[in-house]
């Protein structure tokens, strides 16, 4: 007796259909924001390769006024930041609220230099009087001072060098 | 043997409505064309962030080297014009020729830093060891003799002085990538000074190929001895 085979159903309704216009519109907006998320990260990279660089030309810049100062005499009777152009500073004191910036930099022999280009930097510098270490017994406090130098970078961060000077004669060797 | 159809199969066969393609073909242009404005600046911040590095790394080499040079001097000679944009200057570099602390400047013992505007490059001139022994090398000089621009270039001529590319292309092959030195100014305050350190300003300006652009400015101080040569 010969079976008749069975009746099959093809439910073309779910097996064929393509994607909808829905279903695309949702896809292109998952790849959106797997595409910003990427684009993000790399864009937090290249932000924080140029933070660097900014911090690196901020201290070469706090470094060179810190050496500046180091290089004249400090005298506790110097009034601090008497004013005046820096070429003509003789002493640490002077220094005391001085700025300056990186776009039109004073220079000792006169006139001003661009030294960063687009970039600008702003130089402060204070002295503030009376830093005594502990292990000094004998000398007066005023006869130490912390110079500090802070250098603003054009995204808003501050490179500060401190260094102590003392009040004895300069060492010539 | 027939399959039996659904009835809904006429419907689920059809492919899209062309509007419903037209639609799709402009959302995903949309979103290529974005993807690829994101990619070529992605690109192009990425190629600019690699000049960057590359010029600093150079242009921090050559501040470097000129610091070295620079900071273990013992006392200044001649300084060219500090408006000079092709600087240059003639110190004494060392106090010990022949192992011996003489307190006088011997043309062995002394160093010239000169920029070269044909070449781009910013050169250190000294007397290598191996021509320490050398007689021409083991005469002194005087402070008017080191301050003399002459015997500045008399310096740099000579043969058994050497000479090395603190910056720029030096004798290499100048092939575009290399960051070349467009200028150097140089000048020298209170040297002689009883109170203050003598201290060498200097700034270094940079240029490549592709425009790009660069300055570096610094100053180093002079820790030479009690007595200035006479």
């Amino acid at each position: 007796m010969r079976r008749e085979p069975p009746i099959q159903t093809i439910d073309c309704s779910s097996r064929r259909s393509g994607f909808t216009l829905l279903e695309g519109l949702i896809a292109s907006v998952v790849l959106a924001v797997l595409a910003l998320g990427v684009v993000g990260s790399v864009s937090t990279s290249y932000q924080q390769s140029q933070s660097v660089r900014a911090s690196s030309t901020a201290v070469t810049l706090g470094r060179q006024l810190v050496d500046e100062i180091v290089s004249k005499p400090y005298t506790p009777t110097d009034t601090l930041g008497a004013g005046g152009t820096r070429s003509t500073f003789t002493g640490v004191s002077a220094y005391n609220a001085y700025t300056d910036n990186s776009n039109a930099m004073p220079l000792l022999e006169g006139g001003t230099l661009d030294v960063t280009g687009e970039d600008n930097y702003v130089r402060q510098a204070a002295v503030v009087v009376g830093a005594k270490p502990s292990i000094d017994t004998a000398s007066p406090a005023t006869d130490f001072a912390i110079v500090t130098v802070d250098v603003t970078c054009q995204d808003g961060q501050i490179v500060s060098i401190p260094e102590l000077v003392a009040n004895y004669a300069m060492p010539r060797q | 043997m027939f399959a039996i159809q659904s009835p809904k199969t006429s419907r689920a066969r059809r492919g899209f409505l062309l509007a419903e393609l037209l639609i799709g073909l402009v959302i995903i242009a949309m979103v290529m064309f974005g993807a690829a404005a994101i990619l070529d600046a992605v690109a192009l911040g990425w190629n600019d962030q690699d000049v960057t590095r590359s010029t600093q790394v150079q242009a921090n080499q050559t501040y470097i080297r000129v610091q070295n040079a620079l900071q273990g001097a013992k006392y200044v000679g001649y300084a060219s014009a500090s408006s000079s944009q092709s600087g240059s200057i003639f110190f004494w570099q060392n106090d010990n020729l022949g192992g011996v602390e003489a307190g006088d400047p011997y043309i062995g013992e002394m160093a010239l830093i000169q920029y070269d505007p044909a070449t781009t490059t910013l050169w250190l001139y000294t007397v290598p060891s191996s021509q320490l022994s050398n007689a021409a090398v083991q005469a002194a000089w005087t402070l008017t003799e080191i301050n003399s621009s002459a015997n500045a270039s008399w310096f740099a001529a000579q043969s058994f002085v050497e000479k090395q590319a603190l910056g720029g292309p030096g004798n290499l092959t100048n092939d575009g990538t290399r960051l070349q030195v467009s200028s150097f100014q140089v000048y020298v305050s209170s040297l002689g000074s009883d109170t203050q350190l003598p201290l060498i300003e200097y700034s270094i300006g940079f240029a490549r190929s592709d425009g790009t652009k660069l300055t570096l400015y610094n100053s180093t101080t002079i820790r030479g001895p009690a007595t200035q040569p006479e």
